[in-house]
């Protein structure tokens, strides 16, 4: 139990110093756009894919119970309230962080192993500068346009099933996506990735850092990374939608 | 007390209750060469790491150019890492970076710490690089990789970046080690005309014996995290003492 707590409290730390310290000299752009790059190019089939399906098999499964209920006809508003608010954020970034964080996780904790966060701190370089901040603001900035792209493309494959399918006009199905769409719907789900993002990249990069034990730490630490990525994911959306339905509706 | 670089009071460290160091005191005075000794898992790295304050010890002092290390604040800590230079064991070069980009790192933190780096910085710093380059027989090898260059060429970029800051120490972690001995033999060649030409102080870690003796003036030999013997390379030469017998002959 004390162990956990003071993973807690250093994680907190390294978060609280990741705020602390992005304001301050030297800001190391260049490494931003290289993770920037590295978290979105990379992530664009992943994301693609995995909204494209999605957004196929909620609009059968969807189509199904409508039917049962005689109201076929609102597969666009049904599909569009539940992909923007929650499947597309939360889907898209529990696949994403199962990329990202291990990745995120490996290349942390082998610099480690290898002695290169070491030189660094002998240099006099700040770590959470160098190595936390350029990750976590890659992430804030990549993962919500990275879901928008879930987004589309999972609004994409219910457009197939319901025009393929159901035989729906193409021009019904996107109007009706729109029609029920409210700025609220966006707020909700394009600020809930800049979290999801904050949580993927602080907490793997956290989890590279404390790895030790050579490549067998390594290998921990990605597990860890992605699992405790994945539940403080699922954690943090169901407090940020009670707080969106206290504050916007 | 003023030309002391480095003063160790009874220094223990104990991983996960497992005692690494007990109790080693010593201290290194300005422009002396000094190498420590000893098996695998003596406690020779932890040495290094914590001169660097990279772990911190459970009991003793550690005094950095005087002052106490456990007291420094990390901005007082970096300032005195700035006057040391360290090889890591596994060279720790960027592997993303190209050599020109490794070496010259140590320089471009520091000015980026401050201010924007113009093109007078970086004709200064190329100028710099390519002559500890130069002076350690790498020239040609600025924008190639750490992973096309070999074993001992990663070690010479690593000691050129250790070096590239002109420290007043510098610390060397098994610089053979891993090496075949041509390869050794010319990067002991190397640190020796260095040490010869640059007359910096250093701390040389090692369980390689031949090179200890033809880069330092005075050996501490560790065992079980315990100082056995502390002198000059003549007095290891003639100690009788068990340890040192057994390693001398082993290593000779």
């Amino acid at each position: 139990m004390y162990r956990f707590f003071l993973l807690v409290s250093d994680y907190i730390r390294l978060a609280a110093l990741s705020f602390r310290y992005a304001f301050r000299r030297p800001w190391y752009g260049s490494e931003i756009i290289k993770e920037m790059d590295k978290m979105g190019t990379y992530s664009l089939p992943i994301a693609a894919i995995t909204g494209f399906f999605t957004g196929l098999v909620l609009a059968l499964q969807t189509a199904r119970s409508l039917e049962a209920f005689g109201i076929k006809t609102y597969i666009g508003q049904v599909l569009a309230i539940t992909v923007v608010r929650e499947l597309g954020p939360v889907i898209g970034s529990l696949m994403i962080a199962g990329r990202v964080a291990s990745g995120i996780a490996a290349e942390v904790g082998a610099m480690v192993v290898g002695e290169q966060i070491d030189a660094l701190r002998v240099m006099g370089v700040n770590i959470i500068k160098r190595v936390v901040i350029p990750r976590v603001v890659a992430g804030v900035v990549m993962l919500p346009v990275l879901i928008v792209l879930v987004d589309v493309t999972a609004l994409m494959g219910g457009a197939v099933v319901s025009t393929f399918v159901l035989r729906f006009p193409s021009s019904f199905y996107w109007s009706s996506v729109l029609q029920i769409l409210t700025y609220h719907d966006l707020i909700m789900g394009f600020t809930k990735p800049v979290v999801f993002g904050y949580i993927i990249a602080s907490y793997s990069t956290f989890a590279g850092l404390r790895s030790s034990g050579g490549t067998e730490g390594v290998g921990r630490a990605t597990t860890s990374a992605v699992v405790t990525s994945s539940i403080l994911i699922i954690l943090a959306d169901f407090i940020l939608t009670k707080i969106y339905f206290l504050v916007l509706w | 007390m003023a030309d002391e670089l480095i003063r160790f009071q009874s220094v223990s460290k104990y991983y996960d209750d497992i005692p690494v160091l007990r109790h080693v005191s010593f201290n290194l005075k300005k422009g002396e060469q000094l190498a420590i000794i000893g098996g695998s898992g003596s406690g020779k790295t932890t040495i290094l790491k914590i001169i660097l304050g990279l772990i911190v010890p459970e009991e003793g002092e550690v005094f950095l150019y005087g002052k106490p290390v456990r007291a420094l604040r990390e901005d007082e800590l970096n300032r005195l890492r700035s006057r040391m230079g360290m090889v890591f064991q596994s060279g720790a070069l960027f592997d993303s970076l190209t050599v020109w980009d490794n070496v010259a790192m140590p320089l471009l933190e520091e000015i980026e710490r401050v201010r924007k780096i113009t093109e007078e910085d970086i004709e200064e710093i190329d100028a710099r690089v390519r002559e500890m380059l130069g002076l350690l027989d790498l020239k040609g090898v600025e924008q190639m990789l750490p992973s096309e260059l070999s074993g001992g060429m990663m070690r010479r970029v690593a000691v050129a970046r250790a070096l590239i800051k002109q420290p007043e120490l510098i610390l060397y972690d098994e610089p053979t080690v891993g090496l075949d001995p041509i390869t050794a033999d010319r990067v002991t060649r190397y640190i020796e005309s260095l040490q010869q030409r640059l007359h910096v102080s250093s701390i040389v870690v090692t369980h390689d014996l031949r090179f200890a003796m033809r880069v330092t003036s005075r050996i501490i030999m560790l065992v079980k995290g315990r100082v056995v013997f502390d002198g000059s390379k003549e007095e290891f030469l003639k100690s009788t003492q068990d340890h040192v017998v057994l390693f001398r002959e082993a290593g000779l």
